[in-house]
């Protein structure tokens, strides 16, 4: 689920780590900021995310995230799936309140 | 930003993440080094503070874990000391050579031998735990000089029995008869116990 969530992130525009990192966690989405970067790679390998060094305004370069064609078609396909999984959690849980 | 203008603790956290990334294959264990000290700069200001570098770390997790979720298999300690000891020469040995001693407890010197033997292997054993090599001194490693005083004690009391006339045991059952019998046979029932105990740990 985590990885749709940095597809996701990157639909927006290209992203650096650290940004990544920041705003996952502060969606409350990482127990440890750190798996993110074995996951960033992995997803770079499966070739779901692109990557390139890009100079930073402030200290030494960055390495950017990007999603490619067949990240995009992942992230596609998992937005139905997800909405079926959520509604089905969310019957239930209604079910279980009543 | 040099690498000394990192924080000490970020310097001992990226040398054991370093350490910990050889269980990934070079190229993974590099970058994985290469992405955290990049979030590190990021994270922290240049003279952060011990409790802004305690809390980035923590919430980065530790480099075990680090390594865990980048595909390593998990942590390896030291082989010896997670190897399970498993059942062995040593133990049987050990077992062979204390009741063998009791037994054979005349046939010296062979069986003082033996026995010194069965109690030194019983002490090196890293099958047994302490409780159970203390369980295997005192149900088998009292056997053969129980056997011997035994059978001196019996040696002793037949010569007395071949006197005759006035103060010569009777024979039939004193009252000390019947507890030594007691004693021995539970005794016996003790080590048969103790027995059964220590070959119980082959099947742990």
């Amino acid at each position: 689920m985590l990885e749709h969530c940095v597809l996701a992130l990157l639909a927006g525009g290209e992203r650096y780590g650290y940004d990544l990192v920041a705003e996952l966690s502060a969606a409350g989405l990482l127990a440890s900021e750190g798996t993110i970067y074995p996951l960033l790679s992995r997803l770079r390998k499966e070739q779901l995310v692109k990557t390139a060094w890009r100079e930073s305004p402030s200290g030494p370069p960055r390495r950017y995230y990007a999603l490619t064609e067949r990240g995009q078609v992942a992230l596609d396909g998992f937005r139905p799936a997800w909405a079926e999984f959520s509604s089905a959690v969310d019957k239930l849980l209604e079910r279980g309140r009543t | 930003m040099p690498d000394t203008d990192l924080h000490p603790l970020v310097h001992d956290y990226l040398a054991r993440l370093t350490l910990e990334a050889q269980r990934l294959p070079q190229a993974d264990g590099t970058e994985l080094v290469a992405d955290i000290t990049e979030h590190l700069r990021e994270a922290l200001a240049p003279r952060a503070g011990e409790a802004d570098v305690r809390t980035v770390l923590d919430r980065l997790g530790t480099p075990a874990e680090l390594v865990t979720a980048a595909g390593a298999p998990a942590a390896v300690t030291t082989p010896t000391a997670s190897r399970p000891a498993t059942w062995g020469a040593v133990e049987i040995l050990a077992l062979v050579a204390l009741v063998g001693a009791e037994l054979g407890f005349f046939l010296v010197p062979v069986s003082p031998l033996a026995w010194i033997v069965g109690l030194v292997l019983l002490a090196v054993s890293r099958v047994w735990t302490p409780t159970e090599k203390l369980l295997g001194y005192l149900g088998l490693g009292t056997g053969f000089p129980a056997a011997v005083v035994l059978s001196l004690a019996w040696l002793v009391g037949g010569v007395r029995q071949t006197c005759t006339g006035v103060g010569c045991d009777t024979g039939g059952l004193t009252f000390t008869n019947v507890a030594a019998i007691a004693v021995t046979v539970g005794f016996l029932a003790f080590q048969v116990w103790t027995f059964w105990r220590l070959t119980r740990a082959a099947r742990r």
